[in-house]
């Protein structure tokens, strides 16, 4: 396995990591992109998408993982593009560099949270993309989405115990947006950025799936059995993604005891196999 | 802005270098990253503070440690030891690449901790900024194991808080037995020519660093939740008069 740093894009103003077998190429695999998740650079959270690369170049996958312009090390765009098409525009570019330099002819993509959503609208326009990882993709509001995601909170003593020490989260951004902008400014354009990216509508998402999965592209759905995003699945999405695992295109895992970026090892450990065994069978049917 | 591997080639570690806007200095700056969860959250506010000191004419080097970030290596193999020799090599690099001989350090909580000692190992460094600097290991290392045990109870019920892990990294026992040790008080004076200790968390539990020494200056700074962990990714915050601050003194610290 060997890895290598670069810069890509209109202006080479892309950070991006290539991460590849050391032996042959392997060239009829598809190769992996992996799309920032919320504002965390491209090592994802926990570093998943470090771990998850290495794990791939053992099975033959090249894959790359880059931050999208504004976030992570890469710079803000100068044009005014709105961050849902830069995204877009961006992955297509790092699908174009795979082409050209490692002889890439389809892609995977991987997007935990906010990420999913940008590999759905990528993969609904580039018809290069086989295969889409779709991980706590958390963009789409549910009827009681708000409910479930704070019932959890209401029921959990130790959340009422941070609350009243002054501690928690809601007291962080109380405390954030009464404080002068000078001291604890936003990164400038992310918090835009992740409110745009998480607000896909439910029509636009159901377009997406349906769009795929009538091109036959692969889909992994990956959700943390608590979460919210999971009873959004549940409310929204389920209906579309059985027609597609009626056929085989579809898959649906739901891990236990975890949270939305899986911080525990164990759930970690499990994402990541889970993954390798998809883009597996992914790469497989392909070369068929 | 340019990302590129350094270092051995069997354990290449992953940099970034921020080359300088002018060529009127002739310091170096090697930025240090803090451990795990803190390292996530304060990548954004690490970036820009090597843009500010590229954009004062201060060429700046910030890099991963081994087995952390697009380093080489697994968060199980990291240790101490290899970090601060990755501190070590990270100057060196700088060093190298700018031919400038003259360096400072700056490092963010365990980034300071490692930023001081490599610093007192070094010797001649011009400049230490040691930023919220994890002053005892032992203290971070109990605080980590806490926080890690709330947050697991909180937000992924049914699942146990392991001890060999540290809020979604890996501390295997080695690491922790290197962190109970290390620290910052066992180093009698500024380990460099002037240094600067930056305060902006809540102040609670943390011996003061050499105050009253010569070379030895502290600010504070309103509590900027730069590192903390909070629920979903869709938060960086940007500490820009703490950033900014940082950037004059060295400006005047460096020549």
């Amino acid at each position: 396995m060997k890895e290598g740093a670069l810069l890509f894009g209109e202006e080479k103003s892309l950070v991006a990591v290539i991460t590849e077998p050391s032996g042959a190429l392997g060239r009829e695999r598809p190769a992996v992109i992996f799309l920032n998740a919320g504002v965390l650079h491209r090592v994802g959270p926990n570093r998943i998408h470090v771990r998850l690369a290495r794990e791939l170049a053992r099975h033959g996958f090249v894959s790359m993982r880059f931050d999208f312009s504004g976030l992570g090390d890469s710079r803000s765009r100068r044009d005014p593009t709105p961050f849902v098409e830069s995204a877009v525009a961006e992955t297509r570019q790092g699908m174009d560099l795979l082409a050209s330099s490692r002889g890439a002819q389809s892609f995977l993509l991987i997007g935990i949270c906010s990420g999913a959503d940008n590999a759905l609208r990528a993969a609904g326009l580039d018809e290069r993309v086989v295969g889409t990882a779709l991980i706590e993709p958390y963009g789409i509001p549910a009827p009681g989405f708000l409910l479930y995601s704070y019932r959890r909170k209401i029921l959990n003593p130790l959340a009422w115990w941070r609350l009243l020490r002054g501690r928690s989260e809601l007291w962080e951004m109380l405390r954030e947006r009464t404080r002068a902008s000078g001291e604890a400014d936003p990164v400038p354009g992310a918090q835009s950025v992740i409110t745009e990216a998480v607000v896909p509508s439910r029509e636009e998402v159901l377009a997406q799936l349906r769009r795929l999965t009538e091109r036959g592209v692969d889909l992994c759905l990956v959700y943390s059995a608590e979460s919210p995003a999971y009873h959004n699945y549940r409310t929204l999405l389920r209906r579309e993604v059985r027609k597609a695992m009626a056929r085989g295109r579809a898959q649906l895992e739901v891990i236990t005891r975890t949270d939305h970026v899986f911080t525990p090892a164990a759930a970690q450990q499990r994402l990541v196999a889970l993954l390798a065994d998809w883009a597996c069978h992914v790469a497989a049917r392909e070369a068929l | 802005m340019q990302p590129f591997y350094f270092g051995d080639s069997a354990r290449p570690l992953f940099g970034v270098y921020h080359a300088p806007r002018s060529s009127s200095r002739r310091t170096g700056v090697v930025v240090c990253a803090p451990f795990g969860q803190e390292y996530l959250r304060a990548h954004r506010s690490l970036r820009e503070l090597g843009e500010r000191l590229a954009e004062a004419g201060l060429p700046a080097l910030r890099f991963d440690y081994h087995g952390c970030g697009d380093s080489a290596g697994e968060g199980e193999e990291a240790r101490w030891e290899e970090w601060l020799a990755d501190t070590v090599a990270a100057v060196a690099e700088l060093r190298e690449s700018t031919g400038l001989s003259r360096v400072a350090l700056i490092g963010l909580r365990l980034g300071g901790t490692l930023a001081g000692l490599c610093a007192a190992r070094l010797g001649g460094v011009e400049a230490l900024v040691l930023w919220d600097p994890v002053v005892q290991g032992a203290a971070y290392l109990r605080e980590l194991r806490e926080t890690h045990e709330a947050w697991t109870h909180e937000h992924a019920p049914g699942a146990i808080a392991q001890p060999n892990e540290a809020l979604g990294f890996p501390l295997r026992d080695e690491l922790a037995a290197d962190l109970e040790r290390v620290g910052l008080l066992g180093l009698a004076h500024g380990p460099a020519r002037r240094v600067l200790v930056v305060n902006s968390g809540d102040g609670e539990g943390e011996p003061p660093l050499w105050r009253g020494a010569a070379g030895v200056e502290h600010q504070r700074f309103p509590p900027a939740p730069v590192w903390l962990p909070a629920e979903g990714m869709g938060r960086a915050f940007v500490p820009a008069q703490l950033l900014s601050a940082v950037t004059t003194w060295l400006e005047g610290a460096c020549t």
